[in-house]
């Protein structure tokens, strides 16, 4: 529970010690800065663990019906399909690349946080690494999307070779090894940090579980004692890992919006959507994070932990992110737009103002004009509610922007010369084009199946997750609660912070 | 000589601080006891030494080893089967460095994560421990000789410790 004293203002407070009828809160709420009592914190989390809430529950099985029916629509995709045309999987690849998307930065949201040492993300730091377990889908939603993706280069039947463009000059056959090594790498990096981060958590609550989450704790946390050694060792830890993971997320990210978009709509050369796409990653990681948190404030029973200060200081990333986005996507427009070569304007055609302008104005007003206007209002920063109301038209969003980028890039052109193949003697002074603009792709039902699994299998993953691990980062709660109360300024009453670092 | 665990708890910073001066004023050099928090405490918070780590170490290594493989790897499949794209040199810098990099990072990842699981092995020979900890109270763990055992108890108990348990 949280504490009176330090949670909430004392009963008197309206009252200073000269007698003036004080501003209770200054221009704040009593549900701004909610500083939980550190010494039942761990019982309490474990106690609402417990209990879980209905719409948890209904989150669990929704999350598996759907997962159901993503892998009915893949089995009955490639039964009716078969691997062998890339075009059949480009709604399963933009799914996949909807949920790296959103899942791979999650996990950065707690390191880069905690790397600038801000005490508002205490909350919401192990709903982001929770999204590492989300990772290990990942990899499995990658195989499939690798085998369906065209070789680099292949042998004619004269004995040519036929190459396409990608970044990989070196590889005759699809670079899976090291696209597969990358993701690999990526998911091990998150689920340390997950583990590393949880330790001290599953240490203090082993004695308060039974069972499964008994045994699971026992053996990852076995070695905890809680010693300065050992406290040194996680800090330092967390931050080389969360190092490394920066630099790996966004290199993967490069990879996937090269080898999965760019390389296959003969004639995209674009050195701004690596940037774009990982931009975009960050604001899909950070609105995911912020519809978990406000998910468990609102009807979780976590109101007494989760204040609304998170979610106020996140909304301006958010809102930073947005504005950053819609930069990336006009640089790109205009790039183009002012280029006019043919196949750049082929390219604009295609994605934007011809096949898919629909999806693409339907996407701007997701990820830009709906969730702007929200994102600036200071009372909807300020009341909590804006960020995650802002966040779940983004993420809709991000939906749409990848099936307008990804599903579209895989529909563009057959593997065949003239169409992703060129001969090697004039691959690069023939200008391979988009001509003539093809028309948009829309899903069958085996790939909206497909669509709703993937949705489906990061809810049900995720809520396992939550599951089995402390859902709030405890130590890092707790250390919060050592740092920081609310107290009286003049007539208001504000946070205090020490800042030991 | 045997040796045995005494865990002082505290149920307040400052007298876990001051039991752990005691301890050091009456000549139990501190290697012979840890403070068991469940939060970080800052440094020198309890008037501890500072404890050093070379985990950093580790990502260093793990980098340079992955750099070589994915180098060794990256060059020779090419060579092994050329490719010749638009008079583009076989061997060239920029795709290599795409694997290369990858290679650095998963060797880093993976030697780090090594590094962290020999590092996080806990530092006491006798490991006793308390739930009570959990609950914010602060364990002070002294290592102590057979003859110094009813001394740090005192020392423990006069310092405002809550509970005194040995091992």
């Amino acid at each position: 529970m949280a504490s009176e004293t330090q949670a909430h203002p004392p009963a008197d407070h309206g009252h200073d010690a000269h007698g003036h009828d004080a501003h209770e809160h200054g221009h704040f709420g009593p549900e701004m800065w909610v500083i939980p009592e550190a010494s039942g914190l761990v019982a309490e989390v474990n106690e609402k663990q417990r209990t879980t809430p209905g719409i948890f529950r209904m989150v669990l099985y929704a999350g598996a019906a759907l997962t159901i029916l993503g892998i009915v629509g893949f089995v009955l995709k490639a039964m009716t399909a078969g691997f062998s045309d890339h075009r059949a999987w480009g709604f399963y690849v933009a799914t996949f690349a909807f949920v790296f998307t959103l899942t791979a930065s999650a996990p950065l949201a707690a390191c880069a946080f905690r790397f600038t040492k801000s005490h508002w993300r205490r909350p919401l730091s192990r709903i982001a690494e929770i999204f590492s377990l989300v990772s290990i889908v990942n990899i499995l939603l990658f195989i499939p999307a690798l085998i369906a993706l065209p070789d680099i280069g292949v042998m004619t039947e004269g004995g040519e070779q036929m190459v396409r463009r990608s970044i990989w000059f070196q590889e005759l056959v699809n670079p899976s090894g090291w696209l597969l090594a990358g993701m690999v790498g990526l998911s091990f990096c998150s689920v340390a940090i997950l583990w590393l981060a949880a330790l001290p958590d599953m240490a203090q609550s082993r004695h308060l579980v039974t069972g499964f989450r008994a045994s699971l704790y026992g053996k990852l946390a076995g070695g905890w004692y809680g010693t300065k050694k050992q406290w040194q060792v996680q800090k330092g830890g967390l931050a080389i890992l969360g190092a490394l993971y920066f630099m790996m997320v966004v290199f993967v990210q490069f990879l996937v919006v090269s080898d999965f978009a760019m390389a296959m709509i003969p004639g995209w050369k674009d050195s701004i959507l690596p940037p774009f796409y990982t931009v975009i990653s960050f604001q899909g990681g950070l609105a995911a994070i912020l519809l978990v948190a406000y998910a468990m404030r609102r009807w979780g029973g976590y109101r007494d932990m989760i204040g609304q200060a998170p979610f106020w200081a996140a909304s301006k990333v958010l809102l930073g992110l947005t504005l950053l986005h819609t930069y990336h996507l006009f640089a790109f427009f205009i790039t183009y737009w002012y280029g006019r070569l043919e196949v750049e304007q082929a390219i604009l055609n295609y994605l934007m103002f011809d096949s898919y302008i629909g999806i693409f104005w339907a996407q701007l007003f997701f990820t830009f004009f709906i969730p702007f206007p929200i994102l600036v209002s200071n009372h909807a920063r300020r009341e909590g509610w804006g960020a995650p109301l802002a966040a779940i038209f983004i993420v809709i969003g991000l939906m749409l922007w990848h099936i307008r980028i990804f599903a579209a890039a895989f529909a563009a052109a057959p593997a065949e010369l003239g169409g992703l193949y060129y001969l090697p003697s004039n691959a690069f002074s023939f200008p391979a084009m988009l001509l003539p603009v093809p028309g948009a792709t829309f899903p069958d039902l085996w790939d909206i199946f497909m669509i709703l699994g993937g949705v489906g299998i990061v809810l049900l993953v995720f809520r396992i997750g939550m599951m089995l691990l402390p859902p709030l980062s405890l130590w890092e709660m707790k250390e919060g609660s050592m740092y920081q109360r609310v107290d009286t300024l003049i007539r208001g009453r504000y946070l205090v912070l020490t800042k030991p670092e | 000589m045997a040796r045995q665990a005494i865990l002082g708890l505290f149920d307040d910073a400052s007298a876990a601080a001051d039991a752990g001066d005691a301890l050091k004023s009456a000549g139990i050099p501190e290697s012979d006891y840890n403070f068991l928090t469940d939060v970080p405490y800052p440094e020198g918070a309890l008037g501890e030494g500072m404890e050093r780590h070379r985990l950093w170490v580790w990502p260093l290594l793990g980098g340079l080893v992955g750099l070589i493989v994915s180098l060794l790897i990256g060059s020779m499949s090419p060579l092994a089967v050329p490719m010749t794209i638009a008079d583009k040199p076989i061997l060239e810098m920029p795709p290599l460095s795409v694997i290369c990099y990858t290679g650095a990072l998963l060797g880093a990842i993976l030697f780090t994560v090594v590094g962290l699981v020999l590092a996080l092995r806990p530092n006491i020979s006798n490991r006793l421990s308390d739930d009570r900890i959990s609950q914010g109270m602060i364990g002070l763990l002294v290592n102590a000789g057979a003859e110094q055992g009813s001394n740090v108890t005192n020392i423990l108990n006069e310092a405002g410790a809550v509970d005194v348990t040995n091992a």
